[in-house]
């Protein structure tokens, strides 16, 4: 007999006389949300090995709701923002269309500066950032973009992953903010900063390709946030991710808006990124 | 059924046979049971669309593998690809019967990623390229683990007087 065929004899013999304890199903299920919330929530609107949630059952009847919000058909910027909901430190649950605010930082003053998003269309999840899944019947699909608004503290530094403890200032203008975007790591620019006026205020916009590969369980930390890490990664393989910036001066502090997506995000995902992203206003809060 | 119902009836069913190949890749009691709860609850994470595949047993299977090398993943070892497998079925060196409580210790006295190749080789029939795939590496990668692996069972084998006159791998 061969050591190949010792080996296979003895792995199942071994195998076969194993007693297996009784699983404790709902500790396991208590464990997998907390590993998706922290997952959710360290990667802030990002995240590493593509995510794919169930938005069916339970979850389905723990979807967060506007409520006394305003409806999507509102525009944000007419709500006053202390009295929006907020899906922020939430667990990774469904957001009900309509009118949220989310903490975003604050100014040299130390006053703080929210902001209110309209939330459009279904398939928005929860987190320091909202992202968007496909609506796929009972189950939730791939999450293949999101919106994040965010005042960075620190900007990707050395391969971008979270291993890489080298975080880089953002610089204190948004033109400052702007040239170091573009040197964010392992990425392309297909735009260069340009002078725009968006979310009512001056801004410039770029789009980088950032390849979001990273070792199992690391992902793509675009930047650290008030509000926790500014992930990318939602891919369960790596991705390019195509994510549009816009770096708003806010009253003289510069803030970030950003969209992204996958090569294969569809049109439809696409086109309700663009509106809740269109929806931002921000309101600083002296 | 809910998504967590769908889990609950999953790991309701499969669980012995996943304990058992976590016992087998873990080496131990207690790993086994670490290493499969930390498996589920990746699952768990992703379950909406595990759930949907034809085979998502052999995929959970698959993670128990690869959660339990990923820890050593940056650690990547630097040995040279072999074209060959050490041995292969019908191998004409034979060895007498060796007692499984003799072997099974050997086994676990492997290190994590050859201890994987061999248990997912020997006990889950993975081919070479299937075990490239879900621990994450090259093919060759696989090829030096086992040879690696299946040498060093063989000199403990033959330290222990069993396997004398067997070819040195």
């Amino acid at each position: 007999m061969s050591l190949d065929d010792q080996l296979r004899t003895a792995l199942n013999q071994q195998a076969d006389v194993r007693y297996a304890p009784p699983p404790d199903v709902q500790g396991l299920i208590s464990g997998g949300r907390a590993r998706r919330r922290r997952r959710h929530a360290t990667r802030a609107g990002f995240g590493v090995m593509a995510v794919v949630l169930a938005v069916g059952g339970v979850y389905g009847a723990r979807q967060i709701d506007p409520g006394r919000a305003r409806t999507e058909s509102g525009p944000a910027a007419a709500a006053t923002l202390m009295t929006l909901p907020s899906f922020q430190n939430t667990e990774f649950v469904p957001i009900k269309p309509g009118t949220y605010r989310m903490a975003v930082g604050a100014d040299a003053s130390g006053a703080r500066i929210d902001a209110a998003l309209t939330v459009r269309g279904p398939g928005w999840l929860s987190g320091s950032q909202p992202v968007l899944s496909e609506v796929t019947g009972a189950g939730g699909g791939p999450i293949m973009a999101g919106v994040g608004v965010y005042q960075p503290t620190l900007l990707a530094g050395g391969s971008g992953c979270t291993s890489s403890s080298r975080g880089r200032a953002p610089g204190t203008t948004a033109l400052e903010m702007a040239r170091r975007l573009i040197r964010l790591p392992r990425s392309e620019v297909v735009q260069r900063p340009t002078e725009t006026r968006a979310f009512g205020h001056d801004a410039l916009h770029l789009r980088l390709r950032i390849d979001d590969q990273c070792p199992m369980d690391e992902y793509y930390r675009l930047a650290e946030t008030p509000s926790g890490d500014r992930g990318i990664s939602y891919g369960n393989q790596p991705e390019v991710v195509i994510i549009d910036l816009w770096v708003v001066d806010v009253d003289g502090t510069a803030v970030v808006v950003d969209t992204w997506r996958h090569s294969d995000t569809p049109t439809a995902q696409l086109e309700t990124t663009r509106l809740t992203r269109s929806s931002i206003r921000f309101e600083t809060l002296g | 059924m809910s998504t967590d119902e769908d889990f609950a009836e999953f790991v309701g069913a499969r669980w012995g046979s996943l304990y058992r190949l976590a016992y087998l890749l873990a080496a131990s009691p207690a790993g086994a049971e670490d290493l499969l709860q930390t498996t589920l609850e990746k699952a768990y994470v992703t379950w909406g669309r595990i759930s949907r595949m034809h085979y998502a047993e052999a995929y959970v299977r698959r993670m128990l593998a690869n959660t339990l090398v990923s820890s050593a993943r940056r650690a990547r070892n630097r040995e040279q690809p072999w074209d060959e497998l050490p041995e292969a079925a019908g191998d004409p060196a034979e060895l007498s019967v060796v007692d499984r409580d003799l072997l099974w210790p050997l086994v676990c006295a492997l290190p994590d990623r050859q201890r994987a190749v061999i248990v997912l080789r020997s006990y889950e029939d993975l081919s070479e390229a299937q075990i490239a795939e879900v621990l994450g590496c090259a093919q060759g990668t696989v090829k030096s683990q086992s040879w690696a692996a299946i040498g060093a069972l063989r000199r403990a084998l033959a330290a222990s007087g069993i396997g004398e006159g067997v070819r040195e791998s």
